[in-house]
């Protein structure tokens, strides 16, 4: 990692803080107002951290959708280089990921020690009541590998056009569905539905390790492609 | 340091199309350079890879030595400025001199701000509210105030009006005065911009025409005009960039070295021989098929 790397890394850590800052107390507030109004065993069991996981999911997407489009040709435009980008994004994204979850799971820890009524219900998360530090590092890594295939997506479409961008599309549904075969955590996999794919779930270190890897891999594939990617003159 | 520029063989292909074919040149610090050529010549090809932009499918372009492309060190001591799309964009003329700050050292607040005010451009209006000519100046403004060792303006005065296009032009000037750089104007403007340039570029059809001093390059283009038979007389076997036939006299634009010996032949014909400006050359040299 170097020096323009970790420079950039704050920046956008920053400037994508300020989107959480709006994002995470409007979720809060959902929250609360869903298991407080909804008499849905489903969602009376979910908890804070569960609940703010299966939006972020979405969330980080987002933010890597849009990050070659609008950071990439930024930074290269005052001089900065692809792989400093690539880089920065990346620190970026563990440190926005880091924050969120951790800051929930603190938070739905405070939640459990007040032991509010409404609250009675929840369970952490599927991997079990007292997984704090597995529930928090294994959600850790799925949003991370959402943050990653919006980053492809959105290289795909910044760098291919539309059937390269498409071909990302794919490969992003794959790795996304394969992930939560991996865990189980119901993350959002559209199409996935239609097929009536199931297998044993595995075990927790094996899932740990085989999501590891994927995000790896995303990681490695996404700097292959910015590394020499032409920046649009728009 | 003497900061150069080298071009070799750069080709750049889209697919199967050809931009840009075998260029060389070599840009020297303290110049300021004229890049001319048609619409969809190679010019902003060529810019993008001197920006490092996209990389050259094949050739090197060097900055003291170095490749630019994905060097953290020769990448910053370029900039460019192209024309910019800021209708989405929210951020403040104040927000990118930060920005500038932050990512180029030699950037310079205070000339950045006495620019803003003499281009009369709002600093607290998002830049997607800002006039497509304010837009442009304000894209000036940080090209200049970086003052990075390589400044290309690539069409940079767009949109804006012949007084604000004079202040441009002139502190252009100014700046190689006081901040001597290498000064890249790509540009459709010739003669509005030619008392700029030190030395022309001329790309055609995606490859260099020629690289030449100003001075040198207007002494090569010259008229004759007389009587049709001895204008056609004396230009047997020079190169002719167009003629032109008003009654019984024709003028001749002619493209090389005028000798001593072809002067005192015109001379003694009695025909007239005349200047040719920069915009001439440039519309006849890159005529079609030429």
């Amino acid at each position: 990692m170097n020096a323009m790397g970790k420079k950039i890394g704050a920046d956008l850590y920053l400037a994508q803080m300020k989107w959480v800052a709006w994002y995470l107390p409007i979720l809060y507030i959902a929250y609360i107002a869903i298991v407080w109004f909804l008499d849905e065993p489903d969602i009376r069991s979910m908890s804070l951290l569960t609940f703010t996981f299966q939006t972020t999911t979405i969330f980080m997407l987002v933010c890597g959708i849009i990050s070659s489009s609008v950071f990439l040709t930024l930074y290269v435009k005052y001089g900065v280089t692809r792989k400093s980008y690539f880089q920065g994004a990346l620190l970026s994204a563990i440190g926005l990921a880091i924050t969120v979850i951790g800051l929930t799971t603190i938070l739905t820890w405070i939640v459990r020690i007040f032991n509010i009524n409404v609250f009675k219900e929840v369970v952490l998360s599927s991997l079990g009541v007292n997984s704090w530090l597995l529930t928090s590092v294994s959600y850790f890594f799925v949003v991370m590998i959402y943050f990653l295939v919006g980053w492809l997506i959105g290289l795909g479409f910044y760098r291919y056009g539309g059937a390269g961008g498409f071909v990302t599309i794919v490969v992003a549904l794959v790795v996304v569905s394969v992930n939560d075969l991996l865990w189980s955590f119901n993350t959002p996999k559209p199409l996935m539905g239609l097929f009536n794919f199931e297998i044993p779930v595995p075990n927790v270190v094996v899932a740990m390790i085989a999501s590891f890897a994927i995000a790896t891999i995303m990681a490695i594939a996404v700097y292959k492609i910015v590394k020499e990617t032409p920046i649009k003159i728009a | 340091m003497t900061r150069k520029v080298e071009a070799t063989n750069i080709r750049v292909s889209y697919n199967e199309f050809e931009a840009l074919q075998d260029i060389n040149f070599t840009l020297e610090n303290g110049k300021v350079y004229g890049l001319i050529g048609r619409n969809g010549a190679g010019k902003t090809s060529l810019l993008s890879v001197l920006a490092a932009y996209r990389k050259a499918t094949s050739g090197e372009m060097k900055i003291d030595g170095v490749n630019i492309f994905e060097n953290e060190k020769a990448m910053a001591q370029v900039t460019f400025v192209h024309q910019t799309d800021y209708k989405d964009n929210h951020d403040t003329i104040t927000k990118y001199f930060d920005l500038a700050e932050r990512f180029r050292p030699t950037f310079d607040r205070k000339y950045a701000e006495q620019l803003v005010q003499l281009f009369h451009l709002p600093t607290n209006k998002p830049l997607r509210k800002l006039s497509a000519g304010m837009q442009s100046a304000f894209n000036v403004t940080i090209g200049l105030a970086s003052r990075t060792p390589v400044t290309i303006f690539d069409e940079a005065y767009q949109g804006m009006d012949a007084p604000t296009r004079e202040i441009f032009y002139n502190e252009v000037l100014e700046e190689q005065a006081r901040n001597p750089r290498i000064f890249i104007l790509s540009t459709h403007l010739i003669s509005e911009m030619e008392y700029l340039f030190d030395e022309v570029l001329i790309i055609h059809q995606g490859t260099l025409l020629l690289q030449e001093e100003v001075d040198t390059l207007l002494e090569r283009g010259y008229s004759v005009t007389g009587p049709t038979s001895d204008v056609i007389e004396v230009v047997a076997g020079l190169h002719v960039l167009n003629e032109e036939q008003l009654g019984g006299t024709k003028s001749m634009m002619l493209y090389g070295e005028l000798t001593e010996e072809k002067a005192d032949e015109i001379n003694r014909k009695d025909l007239e021989i005349g200047n040719v400006s920069l915009h001439e050359l440039f519309i006849h040299l890159t005529k079609e098929g030429m």
